[in-house]
């Protein structure tokens, strides 16, 4: 069980924790971490968020990460969505991308839909359920003082990456995001392979 | 006086036949195909065994289908050429996703779909279970191109479907009416 304290305001921790975000190539859940990360990149060539796919997004990267071995992926997801898509971990430490980084930005809530508890405010641990996923290299960032070691880890492990950043319910920036998928998609493929 | 020379009643002639497994994974193979990601299917583990011994393409097994059409687009954007191979409630399980990944997003998705459960001696529409009848009216519903492999000289719809695909920037099927020989 997971009962750590949720004292990150999500505004600040996620830039925190991402820094530079050139540094990636990367897609973004749906709600909460699509705000996180548009209003963090401006939707820049480099992301690609995802909407209306709840659950989708880390195969999305695992893709990604498989095929651009060069590269670093960064999945930002929310506990809501990778609840939804667990068997998504199991997948990812059975291939185990070396470059692929996940974090997990979790406010134990539905924050889209009103902030309905999900289960990890029930002490589900979705950090240990990326271990027992195969997935070695793990942090819980609760504090600023745990930032750096956590965002040179996103850069620098060999293997897959997960970190669980426990927020609190406070909503994510305002952010009117792209809904047009299909040009973002077409931007993110235009800008990785110079092609649409 | 029961007549014993009588014939026995004639066995049920199949309306679809079995596609050789090998001949689907060559087919897959020679069309460019890069990545089979898949959740099996019963009528098609030969196909996927011959894909397995061939290896020409990589295969990626994942968990559920949604995985597999995510998974689908992110070798997409990476340049690659991937598709899938699941079966008709495998395509139910994932509409969600079909609609939002590779419908709104415009991601090519072939999708070659066995149809677990046929009775292989009636039509699709004379079969009693609706994962069967319902398979390709669904894709109808979503605007999803489908071709049908019911026979040995069918397989070329295999590429036909994996070209659509790439036409339209969008997802595409070949159902496979019949287990794999």
């Amino acid at each position: 069980m997971n009962t750590a304290p949720r004292l990150l305001d999500r505004s600040r921790a996620v830039p925190l924790l991402i820094g530079k975000h050139e540094d990636f190539l990367i897609v973004a859940g749906l709600a909460g971490a699509a705000k996180d990360i548009g209003n963090l990149t401006k939707e820049s060539p480099n992301t690609f968020l995802l909407g209306g796919a709840m659950g989708g997004a880390a195969m999305v990267a695992a893709g990604l990460a498989i095929t651009q071995p060069d590269k670093r992926v960064l999945l930002v997801t929310g506990d809501g969505e990778l609840l939804m898509a667990l068997g998504s971990l199991a997948t990812i430490g059975a291939v185990q991308p070396k470059n692929l980084a996940i974090v997990c930005v979790d406010n134990e809530c539905y924050g889209e839909t009103g902030d309905q508890p999900t289960h990890t405010s029930f002490g589900i641990d979705l950090k240990a359920t990326a271990e027992a996923c195969g997935i070695k290299t793990t942090r819980l960032v609760t504090s600023e003082a745990e930032m750096a070691e956590a965002s040179a880890l996103l850069r620098q492990s060999n293997g897959p990456v997960f970190v669980l950043l426990k927020v609190t319910g406070a909503p994510p920036p305002q952010y009117s995001r792209n809904w047009q998928a299909s040009e973002t998609k077409t931007a993110f493929r235009k800008a990785l392979l110079g092609k649409r | 006086m029961n007549d014993i020379t009588a014939a026995a009643p004639p066995a049920p002639v199949a309306v679809a036949e079995a596609i050789s497994g090998e001949a689907i994974a060559r087919e897959i193979a020679d069309m460019g195909v890069t990545h089979v990601i898949t959740v099996p299917d019963t009528n098609l583990k030969t196909a996927i065994a011959a894909l397995e011994k061939a290896q020409r393409v990589k295969m990626l097994y994942v968990c559920t289908e949604d995985e597999g059409m995510g998974i689908n687009a992110g070798l997409y954007m990476a340049g690659l050429k991937p598709m899938m191979l699941i079966q008709n409630n495998g395509l139910y399980a994932c509409i969600n996703t079909l609609k939002a990944i590779a419908l709104d997003a415009q991601v090519p998705t072939f999708m070659l779909i066995g149809q677990y459960g046929r009775d292989v001696t009636k039509t699709v529409e004379e079969n009693r279970l609706r994962s069967v009848r319902l398979l390709e009216p669904t894709l109808e519903t979503w605007g999803v191109p489908s071709f049908r492999l019911e026979h040995k000289t069918d397989i070329g719809n295999i590429r036909l479907a994996w070209q659509k695909a790439w036409e339209i920037v969008g997802p595409t099927a070949a159902i496979i009416g019949a287990p794999t020989s």
